[in-house]
């Protein structure tokens, strides 16, 4: 049915578009009235004079955490693919206090079939004794929207701080029904913590160990000590800042300090059984549930048939194979316990015609091999995550892809990529180590890394003067991964908005700019660069005055001030790609008319990015040539003062504007 | 995170969490496999009898590069038959409804495939049924398998899934959504469902359902759109058919005591979105309201008699309704504390009595009874619906034996009177002395015109002589406002930094009349005009009936309130600049002047501090700068709006100025100062732009008019003559040039 449109307005004032007050306002109406005195919470002497102590150090902060411990204690079990397991209970309080009146603060827990929330409470403090509110936390999926159905989950309560000095506490149980599903703890979280301890008591009978990453330049101290059967471990961070999510920022994991708890064996009535020590623990535990997918390779081969049918060769067979997959296999992720980490079947998948990234490579894989080829299921961490495969443990690997070993050379295929084409990757998996399953071997390869120069926008422009208009023609050809990109929005598009996709393409997103008779390579070969040409018009670009003309011909800048840090930037930045753009643009003029106050010629470099712009005259002729280059996908924080002059002397560049007057 | 899955995304950051706190979430289970054959069962018979617009598979050329194309979307919802005449057994209390959804739909591209990658439907009770499938070209039916169905909560349904009844049935039901899988461009997508909903008429033997406006052009275009509404004889049907759009139409029913209403709309193109349009009044469309009623309440009830295909309602029928309606707000709930209207009615008037408003001048009472409501609304979460609001200023002014008439009319976004289908399109106004008041907002003064509530036809009513009787309904015209009464004035001062590249600005806004209103909630947030609205109507300062503590508690919430203010302003302010000059901004300062909000000081008025990068460029050692650009990012029309279908709907007449001074820096002569003059006015609008050189600066007054509310398609070309030359006048630059 239609959507409902909204109700003739009784009353319509544009504030109703806004919250009419922001949510301490509304506090301050109940304490103007009436029900402030209800809400407010006495509080003790002690918190109140220690609440105005942290507000003097933590000006920008409403709510400090006082202490946040954990206590982590082991026992056994079994996992519901009846495996002995370690099980792990964690026992955590979480104390906070108020700076301000009015504040709050949202404390989540978050959960799964693997990990379940026992006892979730929160406190408030009146006075000086804790009351427990009745009430759970809210409980919500946690699902992501690219994901179809999932088990992730999450209680929180949100707290409420009427003044300053308030205190609460919220006390949790855990349980991780397999040590697997404790990967890493970091000590970090969204508001300060004056004391942030991890404890384990670990029994004799478990075999553990702590990998600390990121340590350095932090102040964490580590205790270990033994007593009656048991290790204690004990990492206390002091003073933690808050956390805040900023703009394409680098990982947490990157920079932030944290713990990778990995239990290397454990004892279980006399017999030693196997955690992740080693990298091939992990990997028998990833194909084990590899091979729980129960593929039925006679269910694939007449569709495998049709899909190579009328391909001569090796290479347009895994081709055809390769872009099929891409094509017609949608990405539909259902991700509830097992299933999570158990590939769909291929013959499910090519039944189905969806599947997520695990499910598109088994089917790829089987497809390839039932082909004759060399190909292998494999497992792999995106660059988000920072870990090496020498990390024995699951939060190493969150993506499948499948490997071809073809003519000697590896290929690393992911099919979940669309419009990429053979012999290309993707940037979110280069330079990144791949778990290749191999029988009950493995081997440990590594995607290779591009640079920027294979991922190029080039535009070429050439304008002639037309009164007080730039007529012209421009062609824009994209290689690498901006090509895949430009396949992937293209494609995606209704039929009926691509003309206008195509000509806005052209017009870089300038009002100024029209683009007409638009043309285009094969927008159905990935293979070859996507070249979009046409006719364009700059209008408002030539300022007369006085006779004489002054142009600004850089009508596609790249001033990527998006990312120009300013004060409050904490973060180094992440593209998630690298990329040059490379531009000639060129102006003719009319005889009897000269070129005069031409910008100087502008060379920047550094090791991730560089730059160089000129203007080159050749008789009635300006050309403009420009070449940017990010080289590396970063920028580190340290690096701030030297990326904000780069790029700050980029957009004075593109700036100038020259003249033309008659000679 | 669970670790090592691939391809889930972090959740770990509790950042995200926020998000999703703020946002919806999606709690999910997978479906109960016992009702899968209900659900096919119970759905079977809709595909084996279909309607004649689902028989072809076939789509006009015309579409073949549309994304997709509704080949038949019909809509079915009737009364279940063997509960008539039976609502109201001793066990059964409720009132079912059945609705059957058809939809037929090709999908041309990948997007529309993508679109319909996922499906949903609802399941509540036993009787429910929903099949879907898949016609491949080659006409081969591939079913869509309902095992893999997830349920979902907390997420928006898709249009062409929703059922008409979700707002108001009782029932317990659950929607599902399912993977479409073997979905291909050039295939054909079709689903079928019938749902049973139950309502609960314990308490009230009325309802009114949700008014619906049914815009014919969808986001694709439609072979054939049918939407049939069979009702008893306990319930009643109104439907208004505007801008072309077909109507209803009423038809023999299959059972007696039963009428069948049907609407039918064929080959519809889809629609654009351009500016100027007002939808409810340009789009074909056509609105329908169904309302149930076992008893006597009905006869109080915007409808017609039973059975009779009601569009149009008489002066009397709504002057009658509008009464009853105004005269019942006493005994509505107010908040939890008052009670009901009529409580807080009560409760301003001691507190008037006790400010000695019975001895004030006539027209400073009413005033005063204006700005204490206005200050009682600032302290609540939403605002009066103007039916409320009539009747408590009414009422205040009646308390003070004060005169006043009651005005309804419609919203001129809606339509004329004639035009009226549901209570909810009935607005109030009150009239004193001739002069109108509107309903309050946190920043509206005493007689300050409601831009939806201008050049409208409007009925001063009055109620009835005896029960009953003859009401007396006056015809009034409301206001229209001209260019003149709704303005914005820019004062700019602005020079040029010592290093040369950034142009420092100094600005003052003022802004009068509708364009007040439109732009003052931006201007005032952050800003602590609530804090003393009290004195407006001479209320008393809210610490002077407290205990010394709660005084010190208030002060201390004004404290932080007006920290966190001070914090949040600037920012705002600049976010608010760099999208009004889509460029970096720095330094932002801002001062509130005026903020309009009393009768003395009615004109919204304040000064902004900033600084701008972008605005001047070099060209060897002269410099240009941007000075028209300081008007702010105009208007462009782009060129697949420049053939206009539609008249032109402006909202409201205005006029908006900027006077701007720049001073030449010391050294420096300018020139391109003539080049800038350009004067375009007619019918529609003016735009005008003229610069000079005056005590060492540059001075350039613009002006912008939209000369009428309304304007025909015919004189659009006017319109861009105007619009073009204010969007191209901020391109241009004036010239610096060093004097030796």
């Amino acid at each position: 049915m239609k959507e409902f449109l909204p109700l003739p307005p009784r009353h319509s004032p544009a504030v109703l578009s806004f919250r009419r007050f922001t949510r301490i306002v509304f506090l301050l109406f109940s304490a103007l009235g009436f029900a402030a005195s209800l809400q407010a919470q006495m509080v003790a002497a002690d918190d109140l004079a220690e609440a105005e102590m942290l507000a003097r150090k933590y000006k920008d902060d409403n709510v400090v955490c006082r202490s946040s411990h954990h206590l982590f204690t082991f026992d056994k079990g079994k996992n519901s693919l009846n495996d002995k397991v370690v099980v792990i209970q964690e026992d955590a309080e979480v104390d906070f206090i108020s700076l301000k009146k009015f504040s709050a603060v949202t404390y989540p827990e978050f959960y799964n079939k693997f990990i379940q929330l026992k006892t979730f409470k929160k406190s408030i403090k009146i006075g000086t004794r804790y009351i427990t509110s009745e009430r759970g936390g809210i409980d919500r999926s946690l699902t992501d929207e690219n994901i179809f159905f999932d088990d992730s989950r999450v209680q929180y309560f949100p707290i409420r701080f009427p003044d300053k000095g308030n205190v609460a506490k919220v006390t949790v149980k855990k349980e991780y029904t397999d040590a697997k599903s404790l990967t890493r703890l970091f000590f970090h979280m969204p508001y300060p913590v004056l004391e942030q301890v991890f404890e384990f008591k670990v029994p004799d009978w478990v075999s553990i160990d702590f990998k600390a990453l990121n340590f350095d330049g932090y102040k964490i101290e580590k205790v270990q000590t033994k007593k009656g059967g048991y290790t204690n471990y004990i990492f206390r961070m002091t003073d933690v800042p808050a956390y805040s999510s900023e703009f394409k920022q680098i990982g947490r994991a990157f920079t932030d300090p944290h713990i990778i708890i990995q239990v290397k064996s454990f004892e279980s009535k006399g017999e030693s059984l196997q955690g992740f020590d080693k990298t091939s623990d992990v990997y028998n535990w990833n194909n084990r549930l590899y091979k729980m997918a129960g593929n039925d390779p006679e269910k694939i081969k007449a569709t495998l048939a049709k899909i190579t049918a009328g391909a001569t060769t090796d290479l347009d067979k895994i081709k055809a194979i390769y872009y099929w997959v891409q094509d017609k296999i949608r990405y539909i992720a259902y991700e509830d316990g097992y299933s999570g980490y158990i590939p769909a079947s291929a013959q499910d998948v090519l039944s189905n015609k969806y599947g997520d990234c695990k499910g598109m490579a088994n089917l790829l894989t089987e497809f390839l091999k039932l082909s004759g080829y060399d190909a292998h299921f494999t497992w792999i961490g995106t660059r988000s995550i920072p870990y090496s495969q020498s990390m024995p443990a699951l939060c190493v690997n969150n993506h499948a892809i499948t490997t071809l070993y073809y003519k000697g050379k590896e290929y690393f295929l992911d099919a979940t990529e669309k419009y990429v084409s053979f012999g290309e990757n993707a940037y979110r998996i280069q330079g990144k180590e791949a778990m290749v399953s191999n029988g009950d071997k493995y081997d440990i390869k590594t995607v290779p890394l591009t640079t920027g120069n294979e991922h190029k926008i080039f535009t070429r422009a050439d304008f002639t003067l037309n009164n007080e208009l730039l007529k012209g023609n421009i062609q824009v050809t994209l290689t690498g991964n901006e090509r895949k990109a430009f396949h992937q929005v293209y494609h995606d598009l209704p039929s009926s908005s691509r003309q206008e996709f195509l000509n806005g393409y052209l017009e870089f997103n300038n009002d100024n700019v029209q683009a007409s008779e638009v043309k285009t390579s094969d927008l159905n070969n990935r293979e070859i660069p996507v070249t979009i040409s046409g006719n364009i018009d700059l209008i408002n670009y030539v300022q007369t005055i006085a006779g004489d003309k002054y142009i600004n011909l850089d009508f596609f800048p790249k001033t990527l001030e998006r990312y120009m840090p300013d004060e409050k930037r904490k973060a180094g930045y992440d593209f998630d790609y690298v990329l040059s753009f490379e531009d000639e643009f060129s102006l003719t003029i009319p005889a009897g008319n000269k070129f005069s106050d031409i910008p100087e010629k502008l060379e920047l470099k550094s090791d991730g990015y560089e730059f160089k712009g000129e203007y080159v005259v050749s008789g009635s002729k300006i050309t403009l040539k420009k070449n940017l280059v990010l080289k590396n996908s970063t920028i580190n924080k340290k690096d701030f003062e030297s990326w904000k002059k780069f790029l700050e002397s980029i957009k004075s560049f593109s700036s100038y504007f020259f003249s033309i007057t008659t000679k | 995170m669970r670790p090592g899955r691939p391809i889930r995304r972090s959740k770990f950051t509790l950042t995200l969490l926020l998000l999703l706190v703020a946002g919806c979430s999606m709690a999910q289970t997978f479906i109960d496999e016992d009702f899968l054959d209900n659900l096919e069962t119970n759905a079977r018979f809709m595909l084996t009898d279909p309607g004649p617009a689902f028989t072809t598979s076939a789509v006009p050329t015309k579409w073949d590069k549309e994304s997709a194309v509704i080949i038949g979307y019909s809509r079915n919802i009737l009364f279940d038959k063997k509960s008539s005449g039976g609502f109201f057994t001793r066990k059964e209390r409720s009132l079912f409804f059945l609705e059957k959804i058809h939809l037929k739909v090709k999908l041309n591209d990948k997007n529309s495939v993508d679109a319909f990658s996922q499906i949903y439907f609802r399941y509540g009770l036993k009787e429910d049924g929903f099949i879907a499938r898949i016609i491949k070209p080659d006409g081969e039916i591939i079913p869509i398998d309902l095992k893999t169905a997830v349920g979902v909560e907390g997420m928006a349904i898709p249009e062409y899934f929703q059922s008409f009844f979700d707002q108001v049935a009782n029932s317990e039901y659950q929607y599902y959504k399912v993977p479409v899988g073997n979905l291909e461009p050039g295939d054909i997508l079709e689903y079928v469902t019938t749902t049973k909903s139950k309502l609960d008429v314990k308490s009230s033997g009325y309802i009114e359902f949700s008014p619906i406006y049914e815009v014919c052009s969808k986001n694709y275009p439609v072979m054939s759109n049918e939407i049939t509404i069979e009702t008893d004889d306990k319930s009643f049907f109104k439907s208004l058919s505007l801008n072309g759009a077909p109507g209803f139409t009423k038809e023999g029913s299959a059972d007696n005591g039963f009428f069948r209403y049907v609407f039918v709309d064929k080959n519809r193109e889809t629609e654009k979105d351009v500016n100027f349009v007002s939808p409810l009044l340009q789009y074909p469309l056509v609105k329908f309201q169904v309302i149930y009623s076992n008893s006597d309440q009905a006869k109080g009830a915007l409808i017609g008699e039973k059975g009779e295909l009601k569009s149009e309602f008489t002066k009397d029928e709504l002057a009658k309704k509008a009464w009853e309606e105004y005269e019942s707000v006493g005994n509505a709930y107010f908040n939890a504390r008052m009670g009901t209207v009529q409580a807080f009615i009560n409760d301003c008037w001691s507190e008037l009595v006790k400010l000695g408003s019975k001895s004030l001048p006539e027209q400073q009472y009413i005033d005063q009874a204006y700005y204490m409501v206005r200050n009682k609304i600032l302290f609540q979460r939403d605002y009066l619906t103007d039916k409320t609001f009539a009747f408590i200023f009414g009422s205040l002014l009646y308390r003070r034996d004060i005169k006043s008439d009651l005005l309804i009319t419609t919203g001129n976004n809606i339509g004329k009177m004639k035009q009226i289908l549901f209570d909810q399109e009935i607005r109030y106004i009150i009239r004193v002395n001739n002069k109108l008041y509107f309903n309050v907002t946190d920043f509206s003064n005493p007689g300050e015109l409601d831009e939806t509530l201008l050049d409208n036809d409007a009925y001063i009513i009055a109620a009835p002589a005896r029960k009953g009787g003859q009401q007396e309904i006056k015809p009034f015209t409301l206001p229209t406002t001209s260019a003149a009464d709704n303005i914005a004035e820019v004062s700019i001062n602005s020079e040029l930094s010592p290093d040369m590249k950034t142009l420092l600005v100094a600005r003052t806004s003022t802004y009068k009349g509708i364009h007040k209103a439109k732009n003052i909630a931006s201007a005032l947030k952050y800003t602590p005009y609530m804090l003393d609205d009290y004195k407006n109507y001479g209320g008393y300062d809210p610490t002077s009936k407290m205990k010394s503590r709660e005084v010190e508690d208030y002060n201390n919430s004004v404290k932080v309130l007006k920290d966190e203010f001070k914090k949040e302003k600037p920012d705002f302010v600049k976010g608010s600049l760099e999208t009004e000059y889509n460029a970096h901004v720095n330094n932002v300062r801002f001062n509130l002047i005026s903020d309009g909000r009393t009768q003395k000081k009615n004109s919204l008025s304040y000064k902004e501090g900033f600084e701008l990068s972008d605005f001047v460029r070099k060209a060897g050692k002269k410099y240009l700068v941007n000075l028209a650009g300081l008007t702010g990012s105009q208007l462009q029309i782009k060129k697949e709006e420049r053939e206009r279908k539609y008249d032109i709907d402006v909202r409201y007449p205005r006029t908006l100025t900027w006077a701007i001074n720049f001073k030449i820096p010391e050294g420096y002569t300018t020139e391109g100062l003539a080049e800038l003059n350009k004067t375009v006015d007619n019918e529609t609008g003016t735009f005008s732009i003229k610069a000079k050189e005056e005590n060492g600066s540059v001075v350039i007054d613009i002006q912008k008019v939209y000369k009428a509310r309304r304007i025909t398609k015919e004189k659009w070309n006017e319109m861009l003559a105007f619009i073009d030359a204010a969007y191209n006048s901020t391109f241009k630059y004036i010239l610096l040039k060093p004097k030796q």
